[in-house]
């Protein structure tokens, strides 16, 4: 049993959470939550960063760390935001499933 | 992060539950309906290692962690609450003070014989008059000579009856409220020592409570535990710290057994011509159960884990007692609400899980006090 974080799953927990609280900006939440609108320029920003689909593999251009690491974004993201850490952690969910059935023929489909 | 139990860990799991298996089940029932314990399993668990787990090999004990201990008394709790009630008292309050504070005469003298079986240990701190307030007991030690004369009563002592020492807590400064408290170890034939009477609880029959007089009862400076006069209640820090985690496993183990049990139970059982199982008001009990089970037993886990690093606090401690005691109440009282009629039969366990259960929330801090232990380490 080890219940530690890893140097490197602090180092994921301590960006995003850097990540998030330079960004996710209480006035644009605030307006993005009631105007019911997507954070487009954010979830750009923390794709290009890597924490979008921060536990896909490499090769498709993940990072290649575990959905471990991906939940400790999502809670990092959440705790600043709950409506932006929520619209980032789902934006990925689409792709998982053919991630996860990719030697199935939907993977052929959309490869 | 590694959640799993390493493979020595999970072999030691499968050891000791076929050894819990072997030799407490086949006592269960009749010591349970007799309200005494089975106190030969004190020589058959000590030849197996399996009293005071973390006592170090030189003092006779196998030298295990706080893991290796929540494993042990979840495993036998699962089998009997009450029995496990008086081994936990073994490895716990009566030998753990010695262990961290006692003199290395006392250790020798009291830890192997401990550990082997060959002598049953026992804590007395509550009295009549002073449980979770720790600071009124009334009982003192004065010094007389070359030693201190105890005067006092103490109650709800596990082991009481059956002790060959017991660990007291007694004022030597009776003027220095709380901080004026000594431990002494106390030997069964000390003149003075006495049983006043043997008690009967709600729950955990086959545990042995007692009620017990120290009436001018000498006991040589040497068998104080420490060297200075006072201290003696900060030397339970880590005794209740250990003894708060064990009750995360002592609920984890009666917590699964109650589910076990009501799962089969479901399972067999037709109600009105369907299956118990394809009730929506079951499968809701079941999966809150289940969940309970898990958020439980990684609970008391951390906890051990934290403890074994020396990072546990009081608080983390206070948590895994309140969530895990509080958590198995309603564990039980679902089973009694799936089984009704049959479950409340005393034939029947289910009776045995709730009645064992309900006396968790008291001992070493009733949930009251973990509420407070927690709320003052969050600085309120």
């Amino acid at each position: 049993m080890d219940f530690e974080l890893s140097d490197e799953q602090k180092d994921v927990q301590k960006a995003a959470r850097e990540f998030a609280e330079g960004e996710f900006d209480p006035d644009l939440a605030l307006e993005l939550d009631q105007k019911g609108k997507f954070p487009e320029s954010i979830w750009k920003k923390a794709a290009q960063l890597g924490f979008i689909g921060i536990h896909y593999p490499e090769e498709f251009g993940g990072q290649g760390l575990g959905f471990f690491e991906n939940l400790l974004v999502i809670e990092a993201f959440c705790r600043v935001d709950s409506g932006i850490g929520s619209a980032l952690s789902s934006v990925d969910l689409g792709s998982e499933v053919i991630l996860v059935n990719r030697n199935a023929i939907m993977y052929q489909k959309w490869e | 992060m590694f959640y799993e139990l390493s493979d020595e860990q999970k072999e030691f799991q499968k050891k000791v539950r076929e050894i819990y298996e072997r030799e407490v089940s086949p006592l269960v029932e009749e010591y349970e309906s007799k309200e005494t314990f089975p106190v030969q399993l004190f020589r058959i668990l000590g030849a197996e290692h399996l009293l005071c787990l973390r006592c170090p090999k030189e003092y006779g004990g196998p030298g295990l962690d706080k893991i290796s201990e929540c494993i042990s008394m979840e495993e036998l709790n699962r089998i009997c609450a009450g029995i496990g009630s008086g081994i936990m008292v073994q490895g716990g309050l009566a030998t753990d003070p010695l262990l961290h504070y006692g003199s290395e005469d006392l250790k020798q003298k009291y830890l192997p014989s401990a550990a082997q079986g060959e002598k049953i240990g026992a804590f007395a701190l509550t009295e009549p008059d002073a449980g979770s307030d720790a600071s009124g007991i009334r009982t003192t030690a004065i010094r007389q000579g070359n030693g201190y004369r105890l005067n006092g009563m103490k109650t709800f002592i596990t082991n009481g009856t059956i002790c060959d020492f017991v660990t007291v807590a007694a004022y030597t400064n009776p003027e220095r409220r709380g901080t004026g408290i000594n431990l002494f170890v106390v030997n069964r034939e000390d003149p003075g020592f006495s049983v006043i009477k043997k008690l009967e609880k709600l729950g955990n029959y086959s545990s042995d409570t007692a009620e017990l007089a120290f009436d001018d009862c000498y006991v040589p400076k040497e068998r104080m535990i420490g060297e200075r006069e006072g201290g003696g209640l900060g030397q339970l820090e880590e005794t209740l710290k250990s003894g708060r985690l064990t009750y995360g496993a002592r609920s984890t183990g009666v917590g699964q057994v109650t589910f076990d049990t009501i799962l089969s139970y479901i399972k067999g059982t037709q109600r009105h011509g369907q299956p118990l199982a394809r009730s929506q008001a079951i499968r809701f009990m079941m999966a809150e159960m289940a969940m309970s089970l898990e958020a439980m037993r990684y609970m008391t886990y951390r906890g051990a884990w934290l403890f074994d690093r020396g990072l546990a606090t009081m608080k983390d401690a206070s948590i895994v007692k309140l969530f895990c005691t509080e958590s198995l109440q309603r564990i039980v009282q679902k089973a009694m609400a799936i089984q009704k009629n049959i479950g409340l039969m005393m034939e029947n366990p289910i009776q045995r899980f709730l009645r064992d259960a309900r006396l968790f929330k008291i001992p070493e801090g009733t949930s009251e006090i973990q509420h407070l232990v927690i709320a003052r380490e969050l600085g309120l």
